[in-house]
């Protein structure tokens, strides 16, 4: 029995956990879930050693615990996997496992020990794991079975999953799912932080939610609940968080972007359309060629053959300038790569792309009104708080900064819009609004491409769907053609 | 920042405009001891040669004293006495200066260090080196009442012809006459190869080239001189570089003109003597026996330190005057130093060195200061 | 207000904590007041001699302002060179090959062209900068094309224009022509429509190299701040992804860059030149290149600051010389630059302790 008791912990004026007390017992399944920073995380990180709470204490079994480490944590059998994992690619399943707790023999590493407690601990989890397979040639799914037989063959009797379906494939997800059950049901407590609803539902034997900092409730039971219900305690009552399905595409719209057998680096033989007022939806476990999509399609990667049709018009190249010629908006994967500087002020930030142009330049002179006023607007629109333009960057919040790249990409009349997984990170309520926008803009008569790895975000968004495996089009679906198993089959390339 | 700079001294300007017209330069010193700046070339303190050469006229000859870490200490006599050649040890006496030297980190520091010592109310300010000339040009100009001197080269105007400031005195050296004599001793104790090492390729160097040349031939018409430019004045690897080449090409006596490239022609014929063989090198500006005292034949001594000296003691006693002054044998500007080695006919060959020197001290042999004089120079009948 | 008072605190308190090392160094060594006295007449050979007015009258502050602001010139602008660079993510360690390549040109334009007086000098000083820019403007290519770092090739470049200038043209095919025995060690005097003039007369080298100076890093601090250009230089510098992204020309930037860096330091050369020593000397063997990053990186980055560190560490240079007298090292005042360097770049070392000690507390 683990019991976290009034918990506090601030970060400068930021109240990240408010006087939460939350227990734990042997053998549940709790998930914690909650809208970005409403601290989900930063209580698992109290109880992983990560933060000293300023008021508040830690029991295991009665007793009171100073957890000053993750040392300490791992020590009282917590585990945690997080969703960046810890390995190293070039050791084996086994050397990786045993990685800073190799058993010895006469002062030498005891290899053959090590790769049996492995296969011991691994047939206990019912996890099918070659020991000797290397840790880089695995899929992300078996990837975080070793995280979690790493948490195992530590000792952990309490393992905490941290948003640990975000890089899996459906399929993954399930066998996760029931390694996880099978450990519970053999005594160990499993923790799931989570925000998609419905696996927390078909997970959890009880579901706690934070907002703001605040335990809302603890004592959830799944099936006395609901998705609307908990999105509801999460966000606040009264919120709208449906998207509204397209008016679908008007019979004989144009063609915005066609993509004929084209080859680049990471991509081949793709074929695509997308029309004007169109969604389409781009599926795949990560690392499939979207990337390599989105880059050609916003002239960061050159192609090698096929051919390339926007707006009527075949290109044989196409730069950053051509795009925004074109009106080819770009929502980046990773935005403080791809689309903000983090050391530029939120104005100036706002203006970068457009910024040669009336309202923020004038001339060969910046407007320094004009782009003060344009940023006032954009961050009016798009809600980017705290509405101050002159603020750095870098001091936004995720969401924010996400809230203000949308707007800012989305203004004016794009053709053309390519959102790579443009909810990534946001909490409900910037989700349905950066979702409602991209709708906005495909009903006033853009083409939208959305790529994304969350499948319900696919499903949720787009007219037509294609599947990307492998740099190639495995499969292209009209909205509600394909259900979640056949999708998955298709993005791991599996024939039916 | 620039508008509060422009503003006060516009201030000042007005202010002051009354009280003081004039150019500020220095003023006469009522105390008894004379205050002798010395602004160094980039070469410095410790340079075994033409800087020190100079400091020592001016800290030991004169003012008696001995710079040690950053302050002055008296010098006793004996010390004192020791640093001077013995011909002058009559004339050289202590006077009452206070040496102020300035050192420089690169060229464009001559011209605020020379203005500084004069600020700080030097009655004679010295620049040694031509480097310095412009240098010392402009200061000079700047402040017509105080008296500079200037070393190894006349005040040249823009197109290179001399132009004499009445508040500079500038001494240049006979250095041909000085390496017409070392080239004598080289002709003798060659047997048919003798090389020079130069530095830069400019027309002081050429003076000891060409004095040199003529020395080799007065001596011995058969030896052959081999010539070489380094092209530099810091460079001691191309010195020494060099300097082997000539020696490998059979030269026994090798002079060089080359600044601290010489250091390194030096070397080399340090090395090849200890290598065993019969080889020698004649020095320059100080005497640099003590660099290789098994292979040092002699040195050709620019007496920097009497210049500077002269011009102190002139200073001290009211008797500085400007105007540009040559100092050749007869002067005692140059001198061979001691020639301490052995070598088959030393004597004869000394003899001959002595006869020469008052020949061209009497005026009757004129030693060529170019290389077109060279051409023409008919060598004295023994 | 206040944000700016913070950002240039490190650099302030890591100059003053350098002068206050210097002066412990010195008292420790010499004797406090000897120190003292050294200092203060470092402070008098900067900033002016009050106690002279009497007897220098006006030049009692002009001729120390004009030495002053003689150093404070090439600082400026080979800082600016640098701060220019930096502001595009590149390091130009060229800066002193470039001042070395635009002083030889400007030293040539000065003594052989025929123009009128004035003219002259604002030809000479175009020329150079012209020169400066395309010399760096060389490693700015090679980035671009072969791909070659610009650390590389601009320590390289610096010896090449080294050679090319020192080693050959100046002792070579430059040389003053001088008639008869006597010996001038550099190129031609430029001609007196050439030079820059002196503000105050003969007194004091205060010329108009210094306005120059001003007037550079005004204009770049404004090109910086206001102008497109200037702009997409800045997210270059900071996000070269983002600014792809955002359609901004990145080898474009480079080289446009780079050139401007160069022609900074090409007018720094140009102004050595033509404000002092009105002809190449045999040598310039002061790092004033090098002395820029030091002060970019004092002033980080920052046009205005730049100025700032040039005209204090100027001034200390200038003073510096006078430490001489009071039997101090020669380089004293380039110790306490290089010491302030260290603790402004040890800064994040410090700014960490700092908040471990405020977390004890």
């Amino acid at each position: 029995m683990i019991a976290l008791e009034h918990i506090s912990k601030r970060f400068g004026s930021c109240v990240a956990l408010d006087d939460v007390s939350l227990t734990l017992s042997p053998g549940e399944r709790l998930a914690v879930v909650g809208e970005n920073g409403a601290g989900k995380s930063s209580l698992m990180n109290v109880l992983y050693g990560l933060y000293q709470p300023d008021v508040g204490q830690v029991r295991f079994g009665g007793e009171t615990v100073r957890l000053s480490s993750p040392k300490d944590a791992v020590r009282r059998g917590i585990g945690m996997v997080h969703q960046h994992f810890a390995l190293v690619p070039t050791l084996t399943v086994a050397e990786n496992v045993m990685l800073g707790h190799e058993p010895l023999r006469r002062g030498l590493l005891d290899a053959r020990a090590a790769r049996e407690e492995v296969v011991r601990a691994a047939k206990a989890a019912g996890f099918a794991l070659d020991p000797d397979a290397t840790v880089g040639g695995l899929t992300v799914g078996s990837q975080q079975k070793v995280e979690i037989l790493k948490a195992l063959a530590r000792g952990a009797k309490t393992l905490i999953l941290d948003e640990p379906t975000a890089v899996l494939t459906p399929q993954e997800a399930d066998e996760l799912f029931a390694s996880a059950r099978a450990l519970s049901e053999q005594g160990t407590s499993v923790v799931l932080i989570s925000h998609k609803l419905a696996e927390v539902l078909a997970f959890a034997t009880r579901i706690a939610v934070l907002r703001r900092g605040k335990l809302v409730r603890a004592d959830l039971e799944p099936a006395k609940t609901s998705p609307a219900e908990l999105a509801a305690l999460m966000v606040g009552e009264g919120v709208a968080l449906d998207v509204p399905t397209g008016s679908g595409v008007a019979a004989g719209a144009k063609e915005v972007l066609r993509l004929e057998r084209l080859e680049a680096k990471g991509l081949a033989r793709v074929s695509l359309t997308v029309r004007a007022g169109e969604v389409v939806g781009i599926a795949g476990v990560d690392g499939n060629g979207q990337r390599e999509l989105a880059e050609v399609l916003t002239g960061a990667r050159p192609w090698t053959a096929g051919t390339f049709t926007l707006l009527g018009q075949q290109r044989s190249a196409l730069t950053p300038a051509d795009c925004h010629a074109l009106g080819i908006a770009h929502v980046p994967e990773d935005r403080l790569r791809d689309a903000v500087v983090k050391d530029l002020t939120v104005e100036e930030n706002v203006a970068l792309g457009r910024h040669g142009a009336a309202p923020n330049a004038r001339g060969p002179w910046v407007d320094v009104a004009g782009r003060h006023a344009n940023a006032v607007t954009l961050m009016e629109a798009s809600d980017v708080r705290p509405r101050e333009p002159l603020l750095r960057l870098g001091e936004l919040s995720g969401g924010n900064q996400q809230k203000l790249v949308v707007g800012r990409e989305l203004q004016g009349t794009p053709t053309l819009v390519v959102a790579v997984q443009p909810t990534r990170g946001l909490d409900l309520l910037a989700v349905a609004e950066v979702r409602r926008r991209l709708r906005q803009v495909a009903d006033a008569g853009a083409g939208v491409l959305v790529v994304s790895l969350d499948l319900d975000e696919v499903r949720a968004l787009a007219d037509t769907i294609v599947v990307l495996a492998h740099g190639r089009v495995t499969g292209t679906f009209a909205r509600g053609e394909a259900d979640e198993r056949e999708l998955g089959r298709r993005m791991l390339a599996v024939s039916a | 920042m620039l508008r509060t700079v422009a503003a006060c001294a516009l201030l000042l300007l007005i202010g002051c405009k009354k009280s003081e017209p004039a150019v500020p330069g220095a003023t006469p010193a009522a105390a008894a001891a004379r205050i002798v700046g010395v602004v160094t070339d980039v070469g410095g303190r410790g340079d075994q040669s033409f800087n020190d050469s100079a400091l020592r006229g001016l800290e030991a000859w004169a003012a008696a004293q001995q710079y040690q870490s950053g302050s002055y200490a008296p010098l006793s006599p004996e010390a004192r006495t020791a640093t001077i050649p013995e011909a002058l040890r009559a004339k050289v006496t202590p006077l009452s200066v206070k040496p102020l030297v300035l050192q420089s980190k690169s060229p464009e520091d001559y011209q605020p260090n020379l203005q500084l010592l004069v600020d700080q109310r030097a009655d004679l300010t010295v620049g040694v080196g031509f480097l310095l000339e412009n240098a010392v040009e402009q200061v000079a100009k700047a402040n017509p009442k105080s008296s500079f001197l200037l070393i190894d080269s006349p005040i040249l105007d823009a197109q290179g012809q001399p132009a004499a400031l009445p508040n500079v005195r500038t001494v240049v050296f006979r250095e041909e006459e000085g390496s017409f004599l070392a080239g004598v001793l080289a002709g003798f104790a060659a047997k048919d190869t003798v090389g020079f090492v130069g530095g830069m390729e400019i027309p002081l160097i050429k003076k000891f080239e060409a004095g040199f040349r003529a020395g080799v031939k007065t001596a011995n018409p058969k030896v052959k001189v081999l010539v070489g430019y380094t092209g530099s004045f810091d460079n001691v690897a191309a010195g020494k570089q060099l300097a082997q080449d000539q020696l490998a090409k059979g030269a026994e006596v090798v002079f060089q003109a080359a600044g601290s490239d010489g250091l390194g022609a030096i070397q080399a014929v340090k090395e090849a003597k200890a290598a065993g063989k019969r080889v020698f090198a004649i020095g320059v500006d100080s005497d640099q026996a003590h660099l290789a005292p098994d292979a040092m034949l002699t040195s050709m001594v620019k007496r920097v330190d009497l210049a500077v000296y002269e011009a102190a003691k002139d200073l001290s006693e009211g008797k500085f005057t400007g105007g540009d002054r040559v100092m050749g044998l007869k002067e005692g500007g140059v001198s061979l130093a001691p020639v301490t080695l052995d070598f088959e006919g030393k004597a004869a060959a000394l003899a001959r060195v002595d006869a020469l020197q008052a020949l061209v001290a009497q005026g009757k042999v004129q030693v060529p200061a170019n290389l077109k004089a060279l051409e023409t120079f008919e060598p004295p009948a023994p | 207000m206040k944000n700016r008072l913070l950002a240039i605190a490190p650099s302030v308190l890591a100059v003053a904590l350098a002068m206050l090392l210097g002066f412990v160094v010195v008292a420790l060594t010499k004797g406090v007041s000897e120190a003292a006295g050294a200092f203060a007449s470092m402070f008098a050979g900067a900033f002016g001699e009050p106690s002279r007015v009497d007897e220098l009258g006006v030049f009692a502050f002009l001729r120390p302002w004009g030495e002053s602001a003689t150093k404070a010139t090439l600082l400026t602008l080979t800082g600016l060179s640098v701060a220019v660079a930096f502001r595009v993510g590149l390091f130009n360690i060229g800066a002193q090959g470039q001042l070395v390549v635009g002083a030889l040109v400007a030293a040539l334009a000065g003594a052989h062209l025929a123009l009128p007086a004035g003219l002259h000098a604002v030809v000479a000083l175009g020329l150079a900068a012209v020169a400066g820019g395309a010399w760096a403007s060389l490693a700015a290519w090679l980035k671009v094309r072969r791909g070659v770092h610009e650390v590389i090739s601009t320590i390289m470049l610096n010896w090449v224009a080294l050679r090319l200038v020192e080693g050959w043209l100046v002792p070579g095919p430059a040389r003053a022509q001088v008639e008869g025995n006597n010996s001038i060690n550099g190129t031609d005097q430029v001609l007196p429509g050439a030079e820059l003039p002196n503000l105050f007369g003969e007194s004091s080298r205060l010329n108009a190299g210094f306005l120059l100076a001003v007037g550079v890093a005004l204009a770049l601090l404004f090109f910086l701040q206001r102008s497109v250009r200037g702009f997409e230089w800045k997210v270059a510098g900071l996000n070269p992804h983002a600014a792809k992204a955002a359609g901004v020309p990145l080898e474009r930037t480079v080289v446009q860059a780079m050139a401007v860096a160069g022609a900074c330091a090409g007018l720094a050369g140009a102004v050595l030149v033509l404000g002092t020593e009105h002809r190449y000397p045999g040598t310039i063997s002061a790092p004033w290149g090098f002395d820029g990053i030091a002060m970019a990186l004092l002033g980080q980055g920052h046009p205005l600051g730049v100025l700032a560190s040039a005209v204090w560490f100027g001034a200390l240079r200038a003073g510096g010389t006078r430490l001489q007298l009071a039997g101090i090292h020669k380089s004293f005042p380039e110790l306490i630059q290089g010491v302030a360097l260290v603790l402004v770049a040890a800064r994040a070392a410090w700014e960490r302790l700092l908040a471990r000690a405020v977390r004890r507390a």
